[in-house]
């Protein structure tokens, strides 16, 4: 079962990610609410994915990509943000991140995404 | 009134127009969360107005409402304020939870201000794809309390000293769900000079 990391500062997008991806037989390990969380998190549960908002107070999740990446480049993560425009989601795909998926989305569309790298 | 603010038609045409494609590439946003319902836009409304006249915008100084603000940084600044009344909040809550809450508990106020982040963002988004330019957003920061209180609050934090600010406002609203609400773009200084040149028209000294 792929353990996954969630980042998102807000509490609704985590649980409605959470329950898509426990639906689809993932475990979730481990919630940040920012990216220097997510930093500290992916570092002390070693997950095999990471779903990542941009957007959050402390550290945005670029920066958190980024800082991620350089510890561990074969780091998987899947961008989650409403921030759809094309310059951040090329910076976003340059930090690291594997994929792109624009907010609001639809269950599929996160579970196609993280099928491919499990 | 400031005369670095003054405006012409042809500026406000600029304004309502990306009021107009902004708020459309929000509603679809909006209307996906809310299973495809059918959202009802109003025509952008521009306009150069006291700090003491915005809340009358929304209903009135007393009225309760639920806003979700933030500020855009990128060739141009300004500030998102996606407002709406107490009620027409609680009622997205029920939809987006399907019916599991229907009030302000940390669940629900989560609720309101991720929906408030994806309409700010999903502007940003098509501001962003008309102007060819990248736009970053603080994190929202929600508040649930009168207008007037609501306003003042966000003014002073985003230290708008001058008496009057011009805004472009778009309201939107459903019919099953019984949602009604605004996004209001406040430009900051520069903010509206920047956003028109960048579309290669000259603004009005």
């Amino acid at each position: 079962m792929s353990k996954v990391l969630i980042a998102d500062d807000t509490a609704f997008m985590r649980m409605t990610l959470k329950n898509i991806l426990e639906k689809n037989g993932y475990e979730v390990v481990g919630e940040a609410e920012d990216g220097v969380q997510a930093i500290e998190k992916y570092k002390e549960l070693n997950p095999s994915l990471v779903t990542m908002d941009i957007t959050m107070p402390n550290l945005d999740g670029i920066a958190a990509i980024k800082e991620i990446v350089k510890n561990d480049p074969e780091a998987k993560i899947v961008v989650c943000s409403a921030m759809g425009q094309k310059a951040l989601v090329i910076e976003a795909l340059n930090a690291g991140a594997k994929d792109f998926i624009v907010k609001p989305f639809q269950p599929d569309r996160i579970i196609d995404s993280l099928k491919k790298f499990q | 009134m400031k005369k670095d603010l003054e405006i012409n038609s042809e500026e406000i045409d600029i304004l309502k127009e990306l009021g107009n494609i902004g708020l459309g590439n929000a509603t679809i946003s909006l209307s996906e969360m809310l299973k495809d319902e059918k959202i009802k836009m109003l025509v952008p409304d521009v306009s150069l107005i006291s700090l003491a006249e915005v809340p009358d915008l929304v209903g009135g100084p007393e009225k309760p409402v639920a806003a979700v603000f933030s500020r855009a940084i990128g060739e141009a600044s300004f500030f998102l304020i996606f407002l709406m009344p107490e009620k027409s909040a609680l009622n997205i809550i029920k939809a987006l939870t399907e019916g599991i809450r229907e009030e302000f508990c940390s669940l629900g106020r989560s609720v309101i201000r991720e929906v408030g982040n994806i309409v700010s963002a999903s502007y940003l988004n098509a501001l962003s794809f008309l102007t060819d330019s990248a736009y970053r957003q603080t994190p929202p920061i929600l508040a649930i309390d009168m207008a007037g209180a609501i306003l003042g609050t966000i003014f002073a934090e985003a230290s708008i000293i001058e008496d009057s600010i011009l805004m472009v406002k778009t309201s939107f609203s459903t019919e099953v769900n019984d949602i009604e609400g605004c996004l209001i773009i406040v430009p900051h200084g520069e903010g509206l000079k920047k956003i028109v040149d960048i579309l290669g028209l000259e603004l009005k000294k």
